[in-house]
């Protein structure tokens, strides 16, 4: 895992992109190690009565993915100096896959940091959104 | 003990501070979450690894702050159940380790309502047990009571 030369990130160009599956397990996995435990979540019964109409994923764990892409693309530059804002646009669903996608949208100096901002986003299989918003990491 | 009471939406005043969660970081949790989101790292989980690495051993991932950043907000009552989580900015400054004694405290910054779904804004400032911030954030959910 090298991190990315600066001179050679160019605006456009696509962050590591991986898919990931989830499933009713997963979520609950997640419940136990988040401690996240809102019914919405890990509870069908409960969730079926929603809006929903049925269990949906964390958004952090969706999140998490999107933390995975940025620390794939900048290692040490997104974990320790790394920022990022999201929308959870849609919730995931157990038995539905979803991938992780970013282009780079802009590369600057600040403040003596080399930075690089990025549109992140997660889909699922149709394309549709389930999460999107801003990175922003340092090219170390 | 005694049961904690739910946090309603009418309890909730802008700039109210709840009372701080400090968090113990064990590597078995990095471990456990690394499971969960399936992102295994060797930075996370291997200590070989890891002290080769300019963080001189392993960390926790950056959105571990999602554990204590969530806890934080119920240091004084639960979240009803079935809140919705709308929009999520994190800014991570320094890794969590393993052992890390972190405390979090969490500010109601806004609340509104708007289409008739009632908002809350929290923000979220972690810091280790030598006083450096770990990780900022600020939580958008939609509270159902």
């Amino acid at each position: 895992m090298g991190a990315m030369e600066f001179e050679k990130i160019q605006v456009g160009d696509d962050l590591p992109s991986f898919t990931k599956e989830i499933s009713q397990e997963k979520i609950n996995r997640y419940a136990d190690a988040s401690g996240d435990y809102n019914p919405l979540h890990i509870d069908p019964e409960f969730a079926q009565k929603t809006m929903f109409q049925g269990t949906i994923g964390h958004g952090l764990m969706t999140l998490a993915y999107l933390s995975e892409m940025m620390t794939r693309y900048l290692g040490e530059g997104w974990i320790s100096g790394g920022n990022m804002e999201v929308t959870f646009l849609a919730p995931t669903r157990p038995g539905k896959s979803y991938t992780t996608k970013g282009k780079v949208v802009d590369k600057r100096e600040e403040a003596g940091a080399r930075l690089v901002e990025c549109e992140v986003w997660c889909e699922d299989a149709e394309g549709n959104k389930v999460v999107s918003g801003k990175t922003v990491g340092k090219v170390l | 003990m005694a049961e904690k009471k739910l946090l309603l939406y009418d309890d909730l005043e802008v700039g109210k501070r709840f009372k701080p969660f400090v968090y113990v970081l064990s590597q078995e949790t990095i471990r456990k979450y690394a499971e969960a989101v399936e992102d295994t790292n060797p930075l996370y989980l291997d200590e070989n690894y890891a002290a080769k690495s300019s963080f001189g051993g392993t960390i926790g991932h950056p959105t571990t702050a999602a554990i204590y950043s969530l806890s934080a907000i119920m240091t004084e009552g639960e979240m009803p159940p079935g809140g919705i989580h709308a929009k999520q900015y994190f800014e991570f400054r320094t890794p969590p380790r393993p052992a890390d004694i972190l405390t979090t405290t969490a500010t109601v910054a806004d609340k509104y309502i708007r289409r008739e779904r009632k908002y809350v804004v929290f923000e979220t400032n972690t810091v280790n047990q030598n006083g450096e911030t770990v990780v900022v954030g600020k939580m958008t959910a939609i509270w159902p009571q």
